[in-house]
């Protein structure tokens, strides 16, 4: 899994936040994303053409008990349609990770609310402190998995495989006009 | 891995709001650190321009406990935890004009008013703690 923050917050990486977003109110929680791509699309949402630059870490997290709600399936037995759960009220995803949280499972894996952005911005540019820089196409969906670390078990694990080194600037890059 | 707190502020008293750390604002202070225009500041704590030259004039601002002096102290919130996660006050400007996909293509700035400040304490709070909105 992918994470990345902004590079103040770089020492802060793999910290869980008490904050509220999407999924969590009251408790900690570490968002994260499937892919690199996923991750920075999500920050584009909140940073569009500005210029911003992060860091990205990946780690490897092996979790037995977490909420599926990326399929059909999964929100059918939650009750939940994908609107629900990728809109912009809240209100149902925080449901949804207060019951999971509750439940003890160790996270959730859902939806990117990022449908919608490749329209806005095709590609964003990544540009590394060292390497090439490059113009990626925006992912038009992804999974994001947000992790419950005070509900691990014994055999749950999370190892970050790279901290917090890698400095990016990135911003979403409009339809040329 | 770690948790850490979120970002408190504090009451409030006649033209100025305690930011974290017990640290005094003055209004003045908060509108240049915005860099808002006269008409921006009196529309984010929902006062006429002609109130807030009066305050210029009289060296005042809002009286404790009034609504501006809690719209004062969310200027205060958010300027705490933006001067932790921008770069430099510049940067945090320039993002505050920035039209955003999160807030359908508008600006942090469009929502610099008292029904939704709140929303902008929350969005530059989600900046900070890396949350997904």
């Amino acid at each position: 899994m992918y994470r990345q923050v902004r590079h103040s917050w770089r020492r802060e990486l793999w910290t869980a936040s008490p904050d509220s977003f999407r999924w969590s109110v009251g408790f900690p929680a570490l968002y994260t994303s499937l892919t690199e791509d996923v991750a920075i699309a999500e920050r584009i949402r909140r940073t569009g053409t500005h210029p911003t630059r992060i860091v990205i870490g990946r780690a490897t997290v092996t979790v037995g008990a977490v909420a599926e709600l990326t399929t059909p399936t999964g929100r059918a037995a939650a009750g939940v349609a994908l609107a629900d759960v990728i809109g912009p009220s809240y209100a149902v995803p925080q449901r949804l990770g207060r019951q999971a949280y509750e439940q003890g499972l160790a996270g959730l894996l859902v939806p990117a609310a990022i449908i919608g952005l490749a329209t806005i911005y095709p590609t964003f540019r990544y540009a590394p402190a060292r390497g090439r820089v490059l113009d990626r196409p925006m992912p038009i969906e992804g999974i994001n998995l947000v992790v419950f670390p005070q509900r691990f078990g014994v055999r749950d694990a999370f190892v970050p495989v790279i901290r917090s080194r890698h400095v990016v600037i990135i911003f979403g890059r409009p339809y040329a006009t | 891995m770690k948790f850490h707190s979120g970002i408190v502020t504090g009451s409030i008293g006649m033209g100025v709001a305690y930011a974290p750390a017990g640290v005094v604002v003055r209004w003045e202070q908060l509108q240049r650190w915005f860099g808002l225009t006269q008409g921006e500041f009196a529309d984010a704590i929902g006062v006429s321009r002609q109130t807030v030259n009066r305050w210029k004039m009289t060296g005042t601002g809002p009286a404790p406990d009034s609504a501006e002096a809690g719209w004062l102290a969310l200027l205060a919130e958010i300027r705490a935890i933006a001067s932790r996660t921008w770069e430099s006050p510049q940067e945090f400007r320039r993002w505050m004009r920035t039209p955003l996909p999160i807030l359908n293509m508008q600006r942090p700035i469009d929502f610099f008013k008292p029904g939704s400040l709140a929303m902008v304490v929350d969005l530059v709070r989600a900046e900070a703690g890396g949350g997904y909105s």
